[in-house]
């Protein structure tokens, strides 16, 4: 057990760094020096070569590599060029904001994703099924653009009954600010609905379809109490996992979610640090991403494994 | 007329009608599926409409000021802009952009995803380490904010937006290749072929690779359906695909902040069109995976 996890936490750090790698290179790539860019054209040349030495971007790219890694290990993650203070305090305050609608929409599409696979799975092959893995599949294809879009129209405009924009007015209590929430949460919500309930109805119909569901059959158990002690306890473990890698995809729909919504979260701000090409906030948000990613799937992994009896005594390669 | 030729061709006779047989099973049970039918007359519509489509609709790029943000009518079925332009065009003609990208991108990545997959799955040790880490490291950024990355990094063409989209998708499309060729490898026909001393070139693209051609059919199909997700994302977030020339995410974005006003128009039909094309696209890679598992 504990092999595995120290060997998965050795693999997430190597994908980490590769990963810093890509983040700072590809910065690298962009043609232009950060300190003209952030001095403007008119700026003295002695003033962009005096800012240029304060940022390090006179050094050669190697070494710059170095010092970024080191000062972001170290907990600096350096200075917006936007904002002109620290991007770790900026970062974290928007990474909070996030998980607060990630979580809105996992609340939501957890107990829905479960439900509906675990009702499509004991109505195998019936309109319910069908009617349920179409939609499932159908909104999971569907860009947030399009589902944001429309709820926009729906609710905010021709219903009337909820905000459009997700910013809601400062000092609002966590009740006003689920209720700006909940629009924003439905596209991620209909998103992952569909990979949640097929993971769940798959796991469902084999659990079903299995010996030991047969035999408690069998043995006279009423339907309710099988499906609730035997099928239920394990068609829920892959489900756990699915629900755990989907942690990059909801990242990645966090960003159109907050543009669209307004909402300062992490999205919207590596949104705004590429428009404005705000690198040190763009690099140190995008690394943030990826380790809120690595962590996600190490989790489920160990969660999986400690869930399960089977790979837990077995012991894992 | 050597006597050990003849074996030889006619086994080669034999495999060549045995596909012919396969290729008609395939059709058979892809036009079977209603799914299949349905998502190919939808990508049929929106191909039509990018390459016909300026013969039929008004000009999408005329301003007409005297006219702005109309309702849906006789003259504008779908409304008008905050410009006055006419909707329906520029729904029609922001097929364009789409078409062109996806498949393009697509495309890439599934050359070099096939061909990285073929070597890793092949040879295996280091090069198989090495690139399985380079997937790790890009399955950790959701594909909006490496897009993102890219674009910032290259600038803003459809162009970066071809090479950014399918470098991304090399080392994924990769992996399904690799998985594929590890267990074509060790069968008798890649044995065969070693023992008669062709190269290793010859043996991944000649022998393994036809061999192979469905995971990497599949993967291609589905592939095109999340570069569209990508792009109509992206185009949205004002990366890549450039107004005037319309094109269905960047239309959103511009006329998103007209819904306030009420101009629905303006944005719910270039939304549909977005869901038509991706959910078409969707079904057509899921008819061909099933047809291809039967």
């Amino acid at each position: 057990m504990l092999p595995f996890i120290l060997k998965r936490i050795g693999l997430g750090l190597i994908t980490l760094w590769i990963l810093s790698l890509i983040v700072f290179f590809a910065a690298q790539v962009l043609p232009g020096d950060p300190a003209r860019a952030i001095l403007g054209p008119l700026a003295a040349p002695s003033a962009v070569t005096a800012l240029s030495k304060q940022l390090g971007t006179d050094k050669p790219v190697i070494q710059q590599y170095g010092t970024w890694i080191g000062h972001f290990v170290t907990g600096n993650l350096g200075i917006s060029y936007q904002y002109q203070s620290p991007v770790g305090p900026l970062l974290t305050k928007a990474l909070g904001h996030s998980l607060e609608l990630a979580a809105l929409a996992f609340v939501m599409v957890v107990p829905l994703g479960i439900i509906g696979g675990v009702v499509a799975a004991l109505n195998v092959g019936k309109p319910v099924d069908r009617i349920l893995s179409i939609f499932g599949l159908t909104a999971t294809v569907i860009p947030e653009v399009v589902s944001g879009t429309v709820l926009i129209l729906v609710f905010g405009l021709w219903l009337n009954i909820l905000p459009i924009s997700a910013t809601w007015p400062p000092g609002s209590g966590l009740g006003t600010q689920l209720y700006h929430l909940i629009l924003p949460a439905i596209p991620l919500t209909l998103i992952l609905f569909g990979y949640i309930e097929q993971m769940a109805r798959a796991g469902t119909v084999e659990a079903l379809n299995s010996d030991y569901a047969r035999t408690a059959t069998l043995k006279g158990l009423p339907r309710g109490v099988m499906i609730r002690r035997h099928v239920l306890r394990n068609s829920l473990l892959p489900t756990i996992t699915v629900i755990a890698t989907q942690t990059g995809y909801l990242i990645g729909g966090l960003v159109l979610v907050e543009v669209l919504f307004n909402y300062q979260g992490i999205g919207r701000l590596i949104y705004n640090a590429a428009t404005d090409k705000d690198f040190p906030m763009l690099e140190a948000g995008v690394l943030v991403i990826g380790i809120v990613y690595v962590v996600a799937t190490l989790l489920a992994d160990v969660l999986y494994t400690l869930l399960n009896p089977r790979i837990r005594y077995r012991g894992v390669e | 007329m050597s006597i050990s030729s003849v074996p030889v061709e006619s086994t080669a006779a034999v495999n060549s009608a045995q596909a012919e047989v396969r290729r008609r099973e395939f059709l058979r049970e892809l036009t079977h599926q209603k799914a299949f039918i349905a998502g190919a007359i939808i990508l049929g519509f929106w191909i039509l409409s990018a390459i016909f489509g300026s013969l039929v609709v008004q000009d999408p790029l005329a301003q007409n000021l005297s006219a702005i943000n109309q309702a849906p009518s006789g003259a504008h079925l779908f409304g008008t802009d905050q410009l006055g332009r006419d909707v329906l065009a520029r729904v029609i003609i922001g097929a364009r952009p789409v078409l062109i990208v996806a498949p393009l991108s697509t495309l890439i990545g599934t050359v070099f995803g096939t061909a990285l997959g073929l070597i890793m799955g092949y040879y295996r040790g280091l090069v198989d380490d090495v690139v399985g880490r380079f997937v790790e490291a890009f399955l950790a950024l959701p594909l909006v904010v490496t897009g993102i990355l890219g674009v910032v990094a290259l600038g803003d063409s459809n162009a970066t937006l071809i090479l950014v989209i399918g470098i991304v998708f090399t080392p994924l499309i990769a992996r399904t290749v690799r998985a594929a060729v590890l267990v074509e490898r060790d069968l008798d026909y890649v044995s065969a072929a070693r023992l008669r001393g062709e190269s290793s070139l010859y043996i991944m693209f000649a022998e393994i690779l036809p061999n192979i051609l469905a995971p990497i059919v599949v993967e291609f199909t589905v592939r095109l359906g999340y570069a569209v997700f990508t792009i109509i994302t992206l185009s949205f977030l004002g990366f890549g695909l450039q107004p005037p020339a319309p094109n269905w995410g960047s239309e959103i974005y511009t006329n998103i902040s007209g819904v306030v006003a009420g101009y629905w128009w303006e944005v719910l039909f270039d939304a549909l069109a977005v869901a038509s094309l991706v959910v078409g696209v969707n079904m057509v890679a899921n008819s061909i995976e099933t047809a291809l598992d039967a």
